[in-house]
């Protein structure tokens, strides 16, 4: 993993800009800080005012686990494609996953609700799939294990997707971050993708083959499969910047 | 020379006649129509290896050595080591190379504008060439 923004990273991002490359970006802890309570997060000003600018000019993504209603709400600014629930909704191409995916939470919501994580767990419901958060626990680790134990009980298993204090339940076979990415590059006709993202559910779009795609990880994990990082989510600005920068039309855009 | 050996001749000074544009593309332009067609592959294929590229331009790996090391020494690309594979190399133009390629992009087209009308025997001999490297190569296995 090398850093985004030393010479050969920043000559890689110039070079994206004489292509069509689509833009992605993780919503949670990339466009928005990290905060204690979900329903908190935001994406600051000057993140959407320099978003706005880079919708103008090039195709750009956002690819969250919210849902996408949550999502959109959060945005407040219109990228070109959304995507929620870990890539499940807003490609309108998978109507019976999302019918069966419907059935399969509100069975698993119900057996969770009997078990007891005590203080500080919360079952966020996201219509095809759910969300444990434990952030606000205060013994982590046992909880997670108490967790782990009541999913284990689930039927019909869920697809587990751990994340930061979060672990996200989805129907087993369903598509994952790496398959709307792929889906969105070909929608937008784009030769390139760039991708940015935090988190672990991030992992299926910087462990794609497909050589087509610039990945960046916010925060360095030598476990990732990601190219390149940047060390904090508030560097997103100086990276939205430079993106502006190198799509601006007077700099002789292709 | 008989009529079986004519084609051959044809062949070979097509052969010469490419490489002296080759030479003339790169006294005038700074760039040989080699180092152009592969500008012109990288340009939709930014961070890619070498074994990509050279399947894109359908050419062996290391037939490409030479031709990358020229441009990197003109500065219009850029290579370095990729983070997910220290052995591996990751290409990519730099906008020298690109300001190069709009630069140069009509003389090209203006040389090769009339080789339209001639895409399909074109196509048809490179196939028949290739057809004879394979065969040749299975009779040696």
């Amino acid at each position: 993993m090398n850093p985004l923004f030393d010479k050969s990273g920043l000559m890689i991002l110039e070079s994206l800009s004489f292509t069509k490359t689509l833009y992605a970006f993780d919503f949670d802890g990339t466009l928005s800080k990290i905060v204690r309570a979900p329903l908190d997060a935001s994406i600051g000003q000057s993140t959407k005012s320099l978003i706005k600018q880079l919708t103008k000019l090039v195709p750009v993504a956002v690819v969250s686990g919210r849902s996408l209603c949550d999502l959109k709400s959060r945005l407040g600014f219109e990228p070109r494609y959304v995507v929620g629930n870990h890539g499940l909704e807003g490609l309108g191409n998978n109507r019976d996953s999302l019918k069966q995916a419907i059935v399969f939470c509100k069975d698993w919501k119900e057996k969770l609700s009997q078990a007891d994580f005590g203080s500080g767990v919360e079952v966020e419901d996201k219509t095809y799939s759910l969300a444990i958060h434990y952030r606000r626990s205060r013994n982590k680790k046992q909880v997670k294990e108490q967790i782990k134990n009541a999913i284990a009980s689930l039927h019909p298993a869920p697809q587990l997707i751990p994340g930061k204090s979060v672990i996200n339940l989805l129907p087993q076979g369903t598509p994952h971050k790496g398959a709307a990415i792929l889906e969105l590059m070909k929608r937008a006709e784009a030769r390139y993708v760039f991708y940015i993202g935090d988190d672990d559910t991030d992992e299926d779009v910087f462990g794609l083959l497909d050589a087509k795609i610039m990945s960046v990880r916010v925060g360095e994990k030598r476990s990732s499969h990601a190219r390149f990082y940047i060390k904090r989510q508030s560097e997103i600005n100086h990276l939205l910047r430079l993106l502006i920068h190198y799509h601006r039309p007077t700099r002789g855009r292709k | 020379m008989n009529e079986v050996e004519r084609p051959l001749f044809s062949l070979f000074h097509i052969g010469n006649s490419i490489q002296a544009l080759n030479k003339h593309s790169e006294k005038t332009l700074g760039i040989s129509l080699v180092q152009w067609c592969l500008l012109r592959c990288l340009i939709d294929m930014p961070a890619s290896s070498a074994n990509s590229l050279a399947k894109a331009v359908s050419v062996h790996p290391s037939t490409l050595t030479q031709t990358l090391k020229r441009l990197d020494r003109k500065n219009f690309i850029f290579i370095t080591e990729d983070p997910k594979d220290s052995r591996k190399k990751l290409i990519s133009i730099t906008r020298s190379g690109k300001d190069v390629l709009e630069k140069t992009g009509v003389n090209i087209q203006e040389w090769t504008k009339d080789l339209s009308v001639l895409e399909g025997d074109l196509h048809r001999l490179r196939s028949y060439l290739q057809d004879q490297v394979n065969k040749e190569t299975r009779l040696e296995m």
